[in-house]
């Protein structure tokens, strides 16, 4: 019963979400990533039926429910000096905050990252922007500011010590490390 | 049993951020990979060592002023082999087998000991065209501080020939990362001007960012990640000791001192996302919001009357730089030459702006003209960054990519003379020229 509450606050939430960015149309990419997001939760409540019906098998008749499991994927990307989620992270990210909305006891920290072309105290601040702008987009889709930290490590610590393309579009990115 | 020092490391490693004091490690090459056009040709004659055979010291004083010299850029050491005479005394010189040589000036030099342990050096500067004696000085060196007392005559001949005051003595200091696997390994190093001495201050298994030396060269002020969370951190190069100035939630970097010493300028993160920048008092520990716009405002840099505050911010759309009081008013912007401007540091004098200048995707170092505003571009590399003036304002230092790691460089104001310092252990980044040590104050 509570979970079906929160399922419905979510879908409210992300509604919102989609409201508001149609409305303000200041940041194109997150409407439709609103969008995108609800349609998401009905996807990823699909997911979790497959899932659970392998899991589960004939064991159990449930009604299946968003956020059970844990998405596989935890990394986001951005481009170039952005901090804007792309449409594509929609999805996983909505998928993240389903499965934080139902483990509130599971705690996140999202680690901001940048490419290497910038000074680095700038590109601090840039990584921390995307740490906020992962945050906000999960906040915004019920997760509590209490399950997440963020930090900042700018252009340290690259995915890719590569000097290229290549290497600094893997390193434009937050990576949702859990914490539990 | 004995323990290697990386052993040491892997074990302390496991608390975070460790201080060390002492650790020699890590040489510095440096090469000149384009001196000034018309730098001056030069002679510095093997010193005449005057104590008993066998005993004369390792350090090789006209070797260290000697490669001093064409570090510079502005002069061109003869080698010794090319040498028709190697005289000690200026009787023994004979201007003409200098003259031959295409030399400007010869130095002549001899060494002894003092009787305590230490040593005396006494040194001659001559033009080879007039014969006349420029310079002429006897200095004491303590056992050991022999590369201190080359530094020293060097600076003395780059002021008698150039009219400017040399850097050769000074210090500096630089971010070293070791990568293994996926864990990489931070160290804070400390040394000579010329690459020399390098010892490891601090090392830690988060990033070390942003040295900035007190004005006096006693501490360094950096920002260092324990347990993913960054903190400022002062630390006295004489003991070792480190003290966390500031751990806010949020973003705690760039610091930078005050002229005077006794604050920082920091950037922390006044709401979620919002940098800002804040005066720390050292002393008080009161902390003061500068800046509060919603943009992102970082890498503050002072002026040297203390009173102005240069800093990037990308209130206007794009990151430039901006300058304002320290009370917070009369922001202005500085820069408007191409879309990414950043990372400031003014001149000794007050006078330039070095900064990180973005052109067609690279970024270059540039120096702006504070009086008429021209911006200069300076290096020609794809990732130049972290620009610091020595303190005679002659060179500025950097970090860049080369060969596909990242060094250190360092090129002269004007763009003539260009020096490339290679590591040969890991990739070395964020450097910071110290100030003229005490002695030459």
């Amino acid at each position: 019963m509570k979970s079906l509450a929160m399922w419905f606050a979510v879908v409210a939430l992300g509604a919102a979400l989609a409201g508001c960015g149609g409305q303000s149309n200041v940041q194109p990419a997150p409407a439709p990533g609103g969008a995108t997001g609800n349609g998401t939760q009905t996807s990823g409540m699909n997911q979790g039926a497959q899932n659970q019906g392998q899991e589960l098998g004939s064991q159990q008749q449930q009604q299946p429910q968003p956020g059970q499991t844990r998405p596989q994927q935890n990394v986001v990307y951005f481009g170039f000096d952005m901090s804007d989620i792309k449409p594509e992270y929609t999805d996983l990210l909505t998928q993240t905050a389903n499965y934080l909305v139902a483990h509130p006891n599971v705690n996140v920290r999202l680690e901001g990252y940048t490419d290497e072309r910038g000074t680095k105290a700038y590109n601090i601040a840039l990584g921390d922007r995307r740490a906020q702008s992962v945050k906000r987009f999960l906040m915004l889709q019920g997760v509590s500011a209490d399950q997440i930290q963020t930090v900042s490590y700018g252009e340290e610590d690259p995915a890719d010590p590569g000097h290229n393309e290549a290497a600094w579009a893997k390193n434009r990115r937050v990576v949702i490390v859990y914490l539990q | 049993m004995r323990i290697s020092r990386k052993t040491v490391f892997s074990l302390l490693l496991a608390f975070g951020l460790i201080v060390l004091a002492g650790a020699a490690d890590a040489a510095i090459q440096i090469t000149v990979t384009k001196g000034a056009q018309g730098a001056t040709p030069i002679a510095i004659v093997p010193f005449a060592w005057q104590g008993p055979v066998g005993q004369q010291p390792n350090t090789n004083v006209d070797g260290v002023v000697s490669a001093d010299l064409a570090r510079s850029g502005r002069f061109t050491s003869l080698p010794t082999d090319d040498m028709l005479e190697k005289p000690s005394t200026p009787q023994q010189i004979n201007f003409a087998n200098w003259r031959a040589v295409n030399v400007n000036d010869v130095v002549i030099g001899q060494i002894q000991p003092d009787g305590n342990g230490g040593y005396t050096i006494d040194f001659r500067l001559f033009d080879v065209y007039t014969g006349r004696q420029l310079l002429g000085y006897r200095l004491p060196a303590r056992a050991g501080a022999l590369r201190q007392a080359a530094h020293r005559i060097s600076n003395m001949i780059y002021k008698e020939l150039t009219g400017e005051r040399g850097a050769f003595g000074t210090h500096i200091v630089f971010v070293e990362s070791q990568r293994s696997g996926k864990n990489t390994r931070y160290s804070l190093i400390v040394s000579d001007a010329d690459g020399n001495n390098a010892r490891t201050i601090a090392v830690s298994n988060g990033p070390i960012l942003s040295p900035s030396w007190s004005p006096d060269g006693t501490r360094i002020a950096y920002s260092a990640f324990v347990n993913h969370h960054p903190g400022i951190y002062v630390q006295t190069l004489s003991t070792g000791q480190r003290v966390q100035v500031l751990k806010r939630a949020g973003l705690n970097s760039a610091p930078a001192f005050s002229p005077d010493g006794s604050r920082l300028a920091v950037v922390l993160s006044s709401q979620p996302g919002n940098p800002d920048i804040y005066i720390l008092n050292l002393k008080t520990h009161k902390l003061r919001q500068i800046t509060s716009d919603q943009a992102i405002e970082t890498e503050p840099a002072w002026a040297p009357d203390g009173e102005h505050i240069f800093y990037t911010s990308d209130r206007g759309g794009s990151a430039q730089i901006y300058e304002q009081d320290l009370n917070g008013a009369n922001a202005r912007r500085l820069t408007y030459d191409g879309g990414y401007n950043a990372r400031s540091q003014v001149s000794p004098d007050g006078r330039m702006l070095a900064m990180v200048h973005r052109e067609h995707g690279d970024l270059h170092i540039a120096v702006m003209n504070l009086q008429t505003g021209a911006l200069r571009v300076l290096t020609d590399g794809e990732l130049d960054k972290s620009p610091s003036f020595a303190p005679n304002g002659s060179m500025i230092i950097y970090a860049g990519v080369f060969d596909g790691k990242n060094e250190l460089a360092a090129v002269s104001v004007d763009g003539s003379v260009h020096q490339q310092l290679t590591s040969e252990e890991g990739e070395i980044s964020d450097p910071a020229w110290g100030p003229f040590p005490p002695s030459e104050r």
